[in-house]
């Protein structure tokens, strides 16, 4: 009896320890990344002056590029999404619009918006897909082709996009995503002004419910009515602005959200575009790049730069908002057990030294770790391990540091772009920042634990969060024959 | 009460440590924020007022004149904010050059030309906490490894005010340390154009593509060259020459872009075809399948009786991708060569090289259109024609085909409509005439229906049935299901 109660003494400082270390480098590699990103957030937003997009729009040398929409089901918001992405303002560009087999109207909307006739094209696939059932096309507005095929997943119809792209660059873009005027051109600017080899350039997204839309533009910029959604605007800044900025300054860049992504088609298609493995395809895809450039000695750049901006959706009901962080729970583990060669090798750099292991410790199983704490660290002080005073002063470390973290990132967004213009929207943030931690941060970890049991013992399919598209004015006007010419004249 | 964790009190008053730094910090950033959003908008009501105050707006400015007491009033003013007051009409020169000009004589009163220059050269005078606080962005000023960020602004300024004499610092910039500072002062070249830095970007240009260390892009220096003058072609030539194809390809799209710079008229490299003739035809045999395309495009632009030589040269090329280049310069130009010598490209081996000669027979206007319907009458290859219809319907000619339909009977158009009804390739023409403009050629025809005796409406009426009986419901032309039907 004494041995067993011994065991469980022991097995219970095992965890606090654990727990302790999981706090000490997910909080100090978090603490450490945010000064880093607010030193080089406050000096990119001065090179900004002097950035010179002007040269690159005005220049027929700048190459072209196909933005790929792959779409599912998406017919409130899709007609609004292609007229953003048609409206870009980049020298070249086109739209595929990849309609995976919608089972409600996305592919009519698409057709009566934008007066698409069928088109009967060549399709030879570089890379396999499910079969392409039509094309649509409108002789005035050339640079968009709305792709018909069965459906095969996301990265299936993203994979149809690449084989039809006749172009050096290509740009994902979500089916639930509005653009900003000059996101491809940011984008696209330090591909071309880095004399190394820039395969992939990622964009921050940020929230646009609660923000005003027309016509595939965003026309003012607010905050969410709900609390769900607000807490939502906090952890996309912590997420964006703090964390994979931080990252790609170290070098060690693993997630470049499939959202807003420009990528080099060639390096794509050399790895076999996007794989079905994982259900979060474009950290799949950034992994697969680095582990392919590694083994071929490529010296190649992945690049992320925070003004570039798609503005996007997010889950307003707490059902979708569990779909959308269990299916990213579940990708993250099943990407990191897809490439878990590269953990801990040096010829991997600092992906495979540092942000793996990390991303592994910190983001994987750290879950269930926090999970964990929020039962042991009780039990242990029911079990006399732990003072009051102590457990007091742990949950009171967690709460705080996690403020503070989320405060810096909304200072970071104060210090830099200021989107939202109203002092009352910066006092709301802040305030959200620092509630974040009282219960919405344990919501979460309760659906990411929930996506790691699935990636253990569950299904491991997609969970589609259905959006309202309430933000933009969607289905309004139909395209004006100017607008079209438009278009029209910019591929000409 | 002893607990059995290790080192339970040091990790108790390290964690108390630890909460109370990150309350206090998340005070400090919380209130930093805050104090940020008030001195941004105060700083930009102040500027806002200084502007107002001294009649610094654009359409001031450009009525040519700035009084003596402004003058007078803006030497007042700390140098910092001076800049941050200019700083929205610098930017506007970009898109009003008349404004550069009123500008460039304020800046040089002023003596900010000069400091600007200076700053390049990274000579700083001594800045005072007080006046580099007297402005978000001040504390550059102080940190003198960020004096990179104002060394390039100097650099974007020296630019947008397109002032000349300052090309000669802008090229010493090309060598400074930081990279951002040798990006803008290139752009700055650019937009100067002054020829006597010509042979320094190139320099640069042959530097980025054999030096592993060039800080310069090769797009940015393409760039920035192509926006001069085609008088400095002639520097070109031994980079036409250069044993690296990558030079080579880089000289070639140099030139091409300098002659699609010039204005429209005659052909732009008309005047240097002695000079370039022979360099050109080299490049359309060189062992680059990059630079042989980019040759093809640039020797449209002689538009000499050589150039079309060359270019049926080129279009004899094994490599498909310099055909297609040939085809796509042709279709930008197509009295280069007769129309006869492009149809043979039809029935090219591959696809995108057919593709390709289809869009160029396209640019022959009606002649190049009707070849195409006799070519889709008179071909066995079903790719072929299934390619001719595609670019049918992407160039919008299927109306057009319909609007002359049974205009004779023997008419092309008829005969290529009714070989799409043979053929049950409907879907088209069903589209076509579902949208506005087809309603419409219908309904012109459908008034004219008493007129039963004309043979078009005979024909039209013929159609029509022909096309109901063919609309089912789900199938596409070639048999694929269209739930969009």
């Amino acid at each position: 009896m004494y041995m067993w109660g011994s065991l469980f003494e022991h097995a219970l400082i095992f965890f606090n320890l654990l727990i302790l270390s999981y706090f000490v480098v997910g909080n100090g590699v978090y603490t450490a990344l945010m000064f880093m990103s607010l030193r080089a957030i406050w000096i990119h937003s001065r090179r900004l002056a002097y950035q010179g997009l002007s040269e690159l729009r005005g220049s027929s040398l700048t190459p072209p590029v196909t933005i790929i929409v792959p779409a599912w089901n998406e017919e409130h918001i899709i007609v609004e999404t292609v007229r953003s992405a048609l409206g870009v303002d980049y020298p070249s560009s086109s739209v595929i619009v990849v309609d995976d087999g919608s089972t409600d109207s996305t592919l009519k909307r698409l057709v009566a918006a934008f007066k698409l006739a069928p088109l009967d094209q060549a399709y030879h696939p570089s890379l396999p897909t499910s079969a392409v059932r039509c094309f649509y096309f409108n002789p005035h507005i050339p640079n968009l082709l709305v792709v018909h095929k069965q459906r095969g997943g996301k990265p299936d119809a993203l994979n149809t996009g690449i084989n039809l792209c006749r172009t050096p660059y290509f740009c994902c873009l979500d089916a639930d995503c509005i653009l900003e005027r000059d996101s491809l051109l940011r984008l696209m600017d330090p591909i071309l002004r880095s004399p190394k080899e820039t395969i992939v350039s990622g964009g921050i997204v940020r929230i646009i419910n609660g923000c005003t839309g027309r016509s595939g533009q965003l026309v003012k910029v607010g905050l969410p009515a709900t609390s769900l959604e607000r807490f939502q605007v906090v952890e996309y800044l912590r997420s964006f602005l703090t964390g994979r900025n931080g990252w790609s300054l170290l070098g060690g860049t693993v997630i470049v959200s499939g959202a807003l992504a420009l990528f080099q088609h060639k390096a794509v298609i050399e790895v076999g575009g996007f794989s079905g493995d994982t259900v979060t395809e474009d950290m799949d895809l950034i992994i697969t790049l680095r582990h392919w450039a590694a083994d071929h000695k490529r010296d190649i750049e992945m690049s992320f730069t925070c003004d570039p901006v798609c503005w996007t959706e997010c889950p307003a009901s707490l059902r979708m908002l569990k779909r959308q962080r269990r299916r990213w729970q579940l990708g993250l583990c099943q990407t990191l057990r897809k490439h878990r060669k590269m953990l801990f090798r040096r010829r991997y750099g600092m992906v495979g030294l540092f942000s793996l292991p990390f991303h592994l410790y910190v983001e994987g199983l750290g879950t269930i770790v926090e999970f964990l704490g929020y039962l042991l660290v009780p039990l242990s002080f029911f079990g006399g391990l732990i003072s009051p005073a102590l457990l007091i002063l742990l949950i009171l470390l967690g709460l705080a540091y996690g403020g503070f973290l989320s405060v810096g990132a909304v200072l970071l967004e104060e210090m830099t772009y200021r989107r939202y213009p109203k002092p009352r929207d910066l006092l709301v943030l802040l305030a959200y920042g620092m509630l974040e931690n009282v219960g919405y941060r344990q919501l979460i970890l309760f659906f990411r634990v929930q996506g790691t049991m699935k990636f253990l013992f569950g299904p491991h399919r997609w969970e589609k969060v259905m959006h309202k598209g309430e933000s933009l004015s969607s289905g309004a006007t139909e395209l004006t024959p100017a607008s079209a010419n438009v278009s029209a004249g910019k591929t000409s | 009460m002893v607990s059995p964790i290790p080192n339970l009190a040091l990790l108790t008053s390290l964690a108390r440590a630890v909460l109370v730094t990150a309350a206090v910090g998340t005070l400090a950033l919380a209130v930093g924020a805050m104090v940020r959003r008030w001195y941004q908008v105060r700083f930009d009501r102040r500027v806002k007022s200084l502007c107002i105050h001294y009649a610094l707006t654009p359409a001031t400015l450009l009525e040519g004149k700035y009084s003596a007491q402004c003058l007078a009033s803006l030497r007042t003013l700390p140098l910092s904010s001076l800049e941050l007051l200019l700083e929205p009409l610098l930017l506007k020169c970009v898109s009003a050059p008349a404004l550069a000009t009123v500008l460039q004589e304020l800046c040089l009163e002023l003596g900010l030309i000069d400091v600007w220059q200076r700053r390049i050269l990274d000579q700083f005078g001594p800045v005072s906490l007080r006046a580099a606080l007297a402005n978000p962005d001040g504390l550059v000023h102080f940190i003198s490894r960020l004096h990179f960020l104002l060394r390039a602004q100097s650099a974007r300024n020296l630019g947008l005010l397109r002032h000349q004499p300052s090309w000669p610092i802008l090229v010493k910039a090309l060598d400074d340390p930081h990279p951002d500072v040798q990006q803008v002062a290139l752009r700055s070249l650019a937009a100067l154009r002054e020829p006597q830095s010509f042979p320094a970007l190139l320099d640069r240009m042959h530097k980025a593509v054999t030096e592993n260390h060039s800080r310069l892009s090769l797009y940015s220096l393409k760039v920035a060259m192509a926006g001069f003058p085609l008088s400095q072609a002639a520097q070109l030539l031994p980079s036409l020459r250069h044993p690296h194809a990558r030079v080579r390809s880089a000289a070639a799209e140099i030139l091409r872009e300098m002659a699609k710079g010039e204005p429209a008229g005659k052909p732009a490299l008309f005047q240097y075809k002695s000079m370039l003739e022979g360099e050109l035809a080299k490049l359309t045999s060189d062992a680059d399948p990059e630079v042989c395309a980019l040759a093809a495009e640039v020797i449209a632009h002689l538009d000499t009786a050589v150039s079309s030589s060359l270019l049926r040269q080129v279009l004899r090329d094994p490599q498909w991708s310099i055909r297609r280049a040939a085809l796509q310069t042709l279709a930008q130009r197509p009295g280069l060569l007769p129309m006869a010598e492009v149809q043979g490209f039809l029935t090219d081996p591959h696809g995108l090289v057919r593709q390709a000669a289809l869009r160029a027979l396209l640019a022959y206007g009606r002649e190049g259109v009707s070849k195409l319907y006799e070519h889709f009458l008179a071909t066995e290859d079903e790719a072929l024609r299934e390619q001719i219809l595609e670019e049918l319907a992407r160039s919008g000619l299927i109306l057009s085909l319909l609007e002359n339909y049974g205009e004779s009977p023997g008419n092309l158009e008829t005969r290529v409509v009714e070989r799409l009804l043979a053929m049950g390739a409907t879907r088209y023409l069903h589209a076509a005439l579902s949208n506005s403009s087809g309603r419409q050629l219908l309904q012109i025809l459908f008034e004219k229906l008493g007129e039963r005796r004309e043979p078009k409406i005979e024909a039209w009426v013929r159609l029509c049935a022909a096309l109901d009986a063919a609309r089912e419901p789900g199938q596409t032309a070639y048999g694929h299901s269209n739930p969009a039907a």
